[in-house]
């Protein structure tokens, strides 16, 4: 597995994705009524073919939200939820908001458009940076096929993608999410530009 | 019996008593090649054509692409005792899974398949089963034994 990040890049990269999933989580925290924690990030720069096995689990079936990021870096976000966590999730907040009832997919992709919008809000005041955010998608199918969907996209421009990792857990309803930032590389530049510049300027 | 994985961007060749498997094809093809009389097969599992490619990548990943993917496989098979002319090919995957935002015309998936059987056309290969397009994932096993393949999409 490639491992040619420096470790003070990794640490800069680590802090902005812990940015991000700060106000990503405390998004959900909010909207679920539920207490979240959220694990250690892990930041790796990784060939496009290496990534499914360093996800795992490519042939199971998981419900995946995913907003595509342009502007000043180009980057994906990705949730992803066993599908019966995701039914228990989306449920809860239905619920503690006395929403009608509703499919799983279109509360997935509403819970992934507040919380794209926190952790890049967040990543992108802290950066100076200026992002743009697709509609969200959501979808329950094989984990695996999503990802190399994704990967494909970005292997048309490049040969390596920047990943970054967050484990969260509502802790109550037991329920265990994963959220991916998936760079171009050239964003990683663009991303280390300008924490570098927040960093002399503070 | 043995069991192989193929990973995305990846080929794999083997005899009878083998399977071979891979798991997650979205827009991603996978292709199948058998020979049924010495029951010699192999799969790859591709990711893009080379048409927004770079000379650079081409020569760095060249399993990642179909245009160099399917030739390296017929190779494979035949290295093993496959022969050309009785080889039968599968064809699974070049799903739709999302549109892209930055750029709806680009659909992965559908040139994926277009370019896949184009290539096995002009290489002679006669397309025994295709499982293809629409927006589901597609997991594929192939019993090299029988010359089974099964697709499974659990969504």
């Amino acid at each position: 597995m490639s491992q040619r990040l420096p470790p003070f890049t990794a640490d800069i990269l680590r802090e902005v994705m812990n940015i991000g999933g700060a106000h990503a989580t405390t998004a959900l925290a909010k909207l679920s009524h539920q207490r979240i924690d959220i694990g250690v990030p892990s930041v790796e720069l990784l060939k496009i073919e290496e990534v499914p096995d360093y996800v795992g689990g490519t042939g199971d079936l998981r419900s995946m939200i995913l907003h595509e990021v342009s502007g000043d870096v180009l980057g994906v976000i990705l949730l992803s939820f066993s599908e019966e966590d995701a039914h228990l999730f989306t449920e809860n907040i239905r619920m503690e908001h006395h929403l009608a009832q509703d499919g799983v997919l279109p509360m997935l992709q509403e819970l992934g458009n507040i919380v794209s919008g926190s952790c890049f809000g967040a990543i992108a005041k802290f950066l100076d940076l200026h992002f743009n955010h697709s509609l969200p998608s959501a979808a329950t199918d094989i984990s695996g096929a999503i990802l190399g969907s994704l990967l494909a996209e970005i292997g048309q421009r490049a040969d390596d993608a920047l990943i970054t990792e967050l484990s969260f857990r509502a802790d109550t309803l037991k329920i265990d999410g994963r959220m991916f930032l998936l760079f171009d590389p050239d964003s990683t530049q663009s991303i280390l530009s300008a924490a570098q510049k927040k960093i002399h300027t503070s | 019996m043995q069991t192989l994985v193929v990973k995305m961007g990846e080929v794999q060749a083997s005899r009878e008593d083998a399977t071979l498997e891979t798991f997650g094809v979205g827009s991603c093809v996978a292709i199948v090649l058998y020979d049924p009389q010495t029951k010699i097969g192999g799969m790859a599992h591709v990711m893009l054509t080379q048409e927004r490619a770079s000379d650079m990548q081409k020569t760095a990943h060249p399993l990642r692409f179909v245009e160099q993917a399917i030739p390296f496989l017929i190779k494979a098979v035949e290295r093993l005792g496959a022969e050309r002319s009785r080889l039968v090919a599968h064809v699974v995957g070049g799903a739709q899974m999302f549109q892209s935002y930055r750029d709806p015309s680009n659909a992965i998936g559908p040139k994926n398949t277009e370019t896949t059987l184009q290539i096995l056309r002009e290489a002679g290969i006669p397309v025994r089963t295709k499982e293809t397009g629409g927006t589901k994932g597609r997991n594929v096993h192939f019993d090299l034994a029988t010359g089974t393949v099964n697709v499974n999409s659990k969504a």
